[in-house]
């Protein structure tokens, strides 16, 4: 008979929580992936035909691998019926599956990252990996395939422990860093901290930086110079005015007009001014911490800056959890676990849609029913409202508290 | 291993305290919806009026299919609801539009009507304060595919129904389990290997 550690045991209640989970909550979302799914795969549609083609080349894959449990014959019943399909909890099993096996090579990661400490570490960040409530949320209740671009942040950040900074090696985690975009095009917010991690590599290091970007850009005009499709002309609109991009510029003080400071690119500022006062006392620290700091100080002022949507929070994870390890006083630890009231109180915002209409698997029922009815006093957009302040103070005083603390705690890498 | 017992604990304690708490879950009795519609836009002293022969015994909520068109609206909206042919209104409410989400149903309870299947029914909208760029909206068919009941706009006829439901209260218990029973008859292969793979995982935590 194995016999588990208690940090396995708690692995493993993570993993038996996940699959009991699975059949019976999503959002609306995970049916959209698929249903275009469906098309490539049982339609014959082209890839290049979609934005984000990294996922739907995945989502594609793994419907192929599952296909003699859901044949085109059950997925057709998601174009036909978007809530209610027949055989919809076999269906969201199997989409999920595959966010389950990506998240067990995050875990692994981890653990081979982390390998050398003790048990009581051990135990604490399986506590964090198993029962994560963001992960939770947004990839077994929400759906969404945010464990692909997580299990590859943190492919990189283990890379830069194990590896020389080479031009080599570079080249490798700058080929990851595109997968990630094709998968999550906002990553590419956190392109800046692996420039600053290449900086040592001098010229091959900026051009190895950006070249994430530049490859990003080629896909993108790939379906105008291959099929003649106007696919690049939306993506490109898109950028220009679609909600999703523009969040950066949404929260701001205003100057009148219309001259405004972006509260986003005001914090990426001090934080490049921070690293320019401090760039030669970081010689001492690792590429993964560095990667880890600058990514984690990116992704906190976009979430306190802007209306992320909740599942976007997972990525901030494998950053996380490679500064929370490093913190002594435990704090980043402890306070994730306080910061989580607010940031489910925040996803009132979306109403229905991210509360009980997740739970639509089981009965439609829960498509009509609003969390506004069970809220006293205020409308629910107020209750959002006050979430997401406390929230985005979470998020301001852990930029504040990693600056302030990066230098003094001990060295893990 | 402690800290985890603590969490299950208190997680525990949150499921029983808030257990029985008003979940008086609505389950919807029948909706005029999958058809094609078009979003009206309620202006101040619009009344939109619609009719509807309830199919239940009893219901406790109307759900109107609304769009706060993307932003934050300062109106108020005043629904009513009765009997038709009676001569005062059942039931009137007036509910702050910023409370809206984008294309959902919002529904409105009211003190549940009794013997009411086969009866004849009409709920009234009418805008406070609709402005341009600062207004709701209802949603309205295309065609007059509801054939019980008719809409119309300050008294005037028109062309297809409100988009809505009418809801009778299920306890939440009875709805979920209901509903898990069905999915569990329609699938059988899939949760008996949904259990075989639980199994394992159950019996390595003991």
């Amino acid at each position: 008979m194995v016999k588990f550690k208690n940090f396995q045991k708690i692995l493993l209640a993570g993993i038996l929580l996940r699959l009991f989970l699975m059949p019976f909550f999503a959002h609306g979302d995970i049916i959209a992936v698929h249903r275009r799914v469906e098309k490539i795969v049982c339609g014959g549609d082209n890839l290049l035909n979609y934005s984000e083609p990294g996922v739907h080349l995945l989502e594609s894959f793994f419907a192929k691998i599952f296909s003699p449990f859901i044949p085109c014959s059950i997925l057709s019943g998601l174009q036909e019926n978007f809530y209610n399909p027949l055989y919809l909890n076999r269906m969201l099993f199997f989409f999920k599956l595959p966010y389950l096996f990506f998240e067990l090579g995050f875990w692994w990661l981890v653990f081979k990252y982390f390998q050398d400490k003790n048990e009581k570490t051990k135990i604490k960040l399986a506590i964090f990996l198993a029962f994560n409530p963001v992960i939770l949320y947004s990839v077994y209740l929400f759906g969404r395939f945010e464990t692909y671009s997580i299990f590859l942040s943190m492919l990189i950040i283990y890379l830069f422990k194990r590896l020389n900074l080479s031009v080599k090696n570079a080249l490798l985690i700058a080929l990851i860093m595109f997968i990630i975009l094709t998968i999550r095009p906002s990553y590419i917010y956190i392109v800046p901290a692996l420039v600053l991690v290449f900086l040592p590599l001098k010229i091959w290091g900026i051009i190895l930086g950006i070249l994430p970007l530049l490859a990003f850009g080629v896909l993108t005009f790939l379906p105008k110079l291959l099929l003649s499709s106007s696919l690049t002309e939306e993506q490109i609109n898109w950028v220009r005015e679609g909600a999703h991009p523009n969040y950066i510029f949404q929260a701001g003080i205003d100057l009148s007009q219309e001259r405004i400071i972006y509260l986003f690119f005001l914090i990426l500022g001090i934080v490049f001014l921070w690293w320019w006062e401090k760039r030669r006392e970081f010689k001492e620290i690792s590429p993964a911490k560095i990667f880890s700091l600058f990514s984690a100080l990116i992704l906190l002022a976009y979430f306190g800056t802007s209306i992320f949507h909740p599942q976007y929070l997972s990525w901030l994870l494998p950053f996380f959890i490679i500064l929370m390890i490093n913190d002594k006083n435990n704090f980043l630890f402890s306070s994730f676990w306080w910061a989580m009231p607010f940031y489910f109180m925040m996803t009132l915002a979306w109403g229905n849609h991210t509360t009980f209409g997740l739970l639509f698997p089981v009965s439609t029922a829960f498509k009509q029913i609003e969390p506004g009815w069970y809220l006293p006093i205020f409308p629910t957009i107020k209750w959002s409202n006050m979430g997401r302040s406390i929230f985005s103070a979470f998020c301001f005083y852990w930029i504040y508290f990693l600056m302030k603390n990066i230098f003094k705690n001990e060295k893990i890498d | 291993m402690k800290k985890l017992i603590k969490f299950v604990f208190l997680f525990l304690v949150l499921f029983f305290v808030f257990k029985n708490q008003a979940w008086g879950l609505m389950a919807s009795v029948f909706e005029v919806e999958d058809v094609k519609e078009e979003n009206r836009p309620v202006f101040a002293g619009d009344v939109w009026r619609q009719s509807f022969v309830s199919p239940q015994e009893e219901f406790g909520a109307v759900g109107i299919k609304v769009s706060n068109n993307n932003r934050l609206n300062d109106d108020f909206w005043i629904f009513r609801i009765k009997e038709e042919g009676q001569k005062d209104w059942y039931f009137e409410t007036r509910k702050y539009v910023t409370d809206f989400q984008d294309e959902v149903f919002y529904p409105i309870g009211f003190p549940k009507f009794s013997n009411a299947k086969g009866k004849k029914f009409v709920f009234e909208i009418e805008s406070e304060k609709g402005a341009e760029a600062n207004q709701a909206s209802i949603f309205l068919t295309l065609e007059d595919e509801y054939l019980e009941g008719e809409a119309s706009i300050n008294g005037k006829k028109t062309k297809g129904d409100l988009v809505f439901s009418i809801y009778k209260e299920t306890p939440a218990k009875e709805l979920i389990k209901e509903s898990i029973i069905q999915k569990l008859k329609k699938d059988p292969i899939f949760f008996f290997f949904w259990i075989l793979i639980l199994i394992p995982f159950i019996a390595l935590l003991n």
